[in-house]
């Protein structure tokens, strides 16, 4: 094959590639775009919108009542996280590096704003069990 | 085997897998910070650009070999005393992770060892080799201890030491593979792998082993096949565009230091751990694995295992299962390659293109621990005042935190993606040029790198998927 053949193909691939991102990529109206929409978008609402939504997590024995469960948000909202135990522990929420004290059948409140993106544990500290686990979309 | 089944099996082999249910993610690692799932889209459009970018490789690559020697272009002069500069201060860290490890608080974000050796050494040092080349045999703690002791000796007696033993060819690489799923086996598998103590324990005990492998077998022959991290930096060196050559600097093609990669047992064993060990950490931390552990926790607690045991014994059968299963997809594809004639036996052939597989286990390790290398990678503000940890330092601790928006969670995502597609890229090119130089007829080039092309799709969709919001 001849080198400027060779530079064709390459640079029909690139091209190909490149229409393959922007028909991909949600938002522009591509076939696979049924990513969920921003929250706050869809309510026409902005980030100070007091329709968050409560998030409960229940502890019993030091382990979390139906397993470690997903709070899933998108980075803005606020967020608030009711735990509730049974044992004297502490709630740490990584990454956003929150920290509250639970008595055996007290409740924490956390109320705070999704500012960074990522997944991270909210996990009781002393005992190092993870009992939900916190996810920020972009 | 005949070339239809062995294709038949290793496209089996790549789609049995995704085919189970979702469950909630499971953060772990020292920060209680993971990656979010590369979103379903993002994942389409990487694993449509794998395959066109497959297709134009074949119909586009050279028919002569270009990368197989070398040409070096001497930049700068070494002065010989950065080699004792660069062992001494190796030997220098080593100390002091290993006294951290001891003296320190047990808190582990805040304890100089576990941020050290899991995320600049293990993660760290892969990076700084594909950029600066071998800059691990300059720091290498052991080999400077081992070549001060070699000097030290031959000043006395006029002479080195010789080896007590000449080191066997089958031993060729495994020393190191042994110690590299050591290591995979205790960040992936150990549940006391945070320990500092602990930590510093094993830091010695691997020190001691190294001291014996010099005494018996010399110190450089061991350090270039037996030293585990040694021979594993060296590998991701291979890709840098810098070389130490004769004293001096030199500049060559990027990937032509791997084709020179000495062929060796345990060479294919050695990528394998590599690859898997990365592939099952990705794994461990998604859905699929937090329906499956549960389970083979109980199997193990009812042959007697405890909780956390039954956890251990759980991820070390994960840790196996993916070395294998990565193992046998590179086997099949050079069973598929035997088929095209010239009379090349399997074992030749997976040694010859093992090379390959360097940086698809590069693109690996990016792919998953780029996020880990920049979020915890900025611990070293306040380790370095405070080593110990607990305000025991030389330094008032300032106030530090991390900060996990440095970048966003967008820009990971493309830096997973990229890597995968340079990976996929690099390891078709370096397949394709071995396969020219190896094969006399280039027809039979190109028909055995069909072979390697699905091996290439396959570790490359594997890693993608493995970070997809697919997989759940």
């Amino acid at each position: 094959m001849r080198s400027a053949q060779r530079w064709w193909l390459v640079a029909g691939g690139l091209v190909l590639a490149a229409v393959l991102f922007v028909v991909l990529k949600p938002g522009a109206g591509g076939p696979i775009a049924g990513a969920p929409e921003h929250p706050a978008a869809r309510t026409g609402k902005s980030a100070n919108s007091h329709l968050q939504a409560v998030r409960a997590i229940r502890v019993s024995g030091g382990q979390p009542v139906g397993g470690v469960s997903t709070i899933s948000v998108h980075k803005g909202e606020p967020v608030l996280l009711v735990v509730t135990s049974d044992v004297r522990d502490e709630v740490h929420v990584h990454g956003y590096d929150l920290h509250k004290d639970v008595s055996p059948g007290g409740t924490v409140r956390f109320a705070f704003r999704a500012t960074i993106d990522g997944v991270f544990e909210i996990e009781l500290e002393k005992r190092a069990t993870q009992i939900a686990s916190l996810q920020v979309q972009p | 085997m005949s070339r239809l089944a062995a294709l038949a099996l290793t496209v089996a082999a790549l789609t049995a897998a995704p085919a189970l249910a979702p469950a909630a993610a499971n953060a772990h690692g020292l920060v209680g910070r993971a990656d979010l799932p590369i979103p379903v889209w993002l994942f389409g459009w990487a694993a449509a650009v794998v395959l066109v970018v497959s297709f134009v490789a074949l119909a586009s690559l050279w028919p002569r070999p270009r990368l197989q020697t070398p040409r070096l272009r001497p930049l700068v002069g070494i002065p010989s005393g950065l080699d004792v500069l660069a062992g001494a201060v190796g030997v220098a860290l080593f100390a002091l992770v290993v006294y951290s490890g001891y003296e320190g608080t047990k808190i582990p974000t805040a304890n100089l060892a576990p941020t050290f050796i899991y995320v600049y050494f293990w993660v760290g040092l892969v990076v700084l080799s594909v950029l600066l080349g071998d800059v691990f045999r300059a720091l290498n703690p052991w080999l400077a201890l081992g070549r001060t002791a070699r000097w030290l000796i031959a000043h006395r007696r006029d002479a080195p030491p010789p080896p007590l033993l000449s080191y066997p060819s089958w031993l060729g690489r495994w020393p190191a593979v042994i110690s590299i799923t050591a290591f995979a086996w205790l960040e992936l598998a150990y549940p006391n792998k945070d320990d500092p103590a602990t930590l510093a324990t094993l830091s010695l005990a691997y020190a001691i082993f190294q001291v014996a492998g010099m005494v018996l077998f010399g110190v450089e022959r061991w350090s270039e096949r037996g030293d585990g991290f040694g021979v594993y930096f060296n590998l991701y060196s291979r890709l840098s565009p810098l070389q130490r050559n004769d004293g001096r600097l030199c500049l060559r093609a990027p990937l032509s230091g791997a084709p020179p990669l000495p062929v060796m047992a345990g060479t294919v064993a050695l990528m394998a751990v590599a690859i898997g060990s990365t592939s099952f950490d990705g794994f461990s931390n998604g859905p699929m694995w937090a329906l499956i552990a549960p389970d083979l926790k109980r199997l193990f607690m009812g042959l007697g295992a405890s909780d956390v045991q039954g956890q251990q014994w759980a991820a070390t059968l994960g840790l196996v299962g993916f070395i294998l299963l990565i193992g046998a997809i590179f086997r099949l594809g050079v069973r598929g390659m035997q088929t095209v004639g010239e009379g090349h036996s399997a074992d030749e052939l997976a040694g010859r293109f093992a090379h390959t597989l360097i940086p698809i286990a590069f693109a690996y390790v990016l792919a998953h621990y780029f996020s880990l290398l920049v979020f915890q990678g900025q611990a070293a503000g306040y380790l370095i005042y405070d080593p110990l940890g607990g305000g025991s330092g030389l330094f008032a601790r300032p106030d530090f935190r991390i900060d996990f928006n440095l970048i966003s969670a967008t820009a990971i995502w493309y830096v997973q993606v990229g890597a995968l597609l340079t990976g996929h890229v690099a390891g078709l090119t370096l397949a394709h040029d071995r396969a020219v130089a190896l094969y006399h007829n280039v027809r039979a080039a190109t028909r055995s790198q069909y072979w390697m092309l699905v091996v290439m799709v396959g570790f490359t969709s594997l890693g993608l998927w493995l970070l997809s919001a697919v997989q759940g």
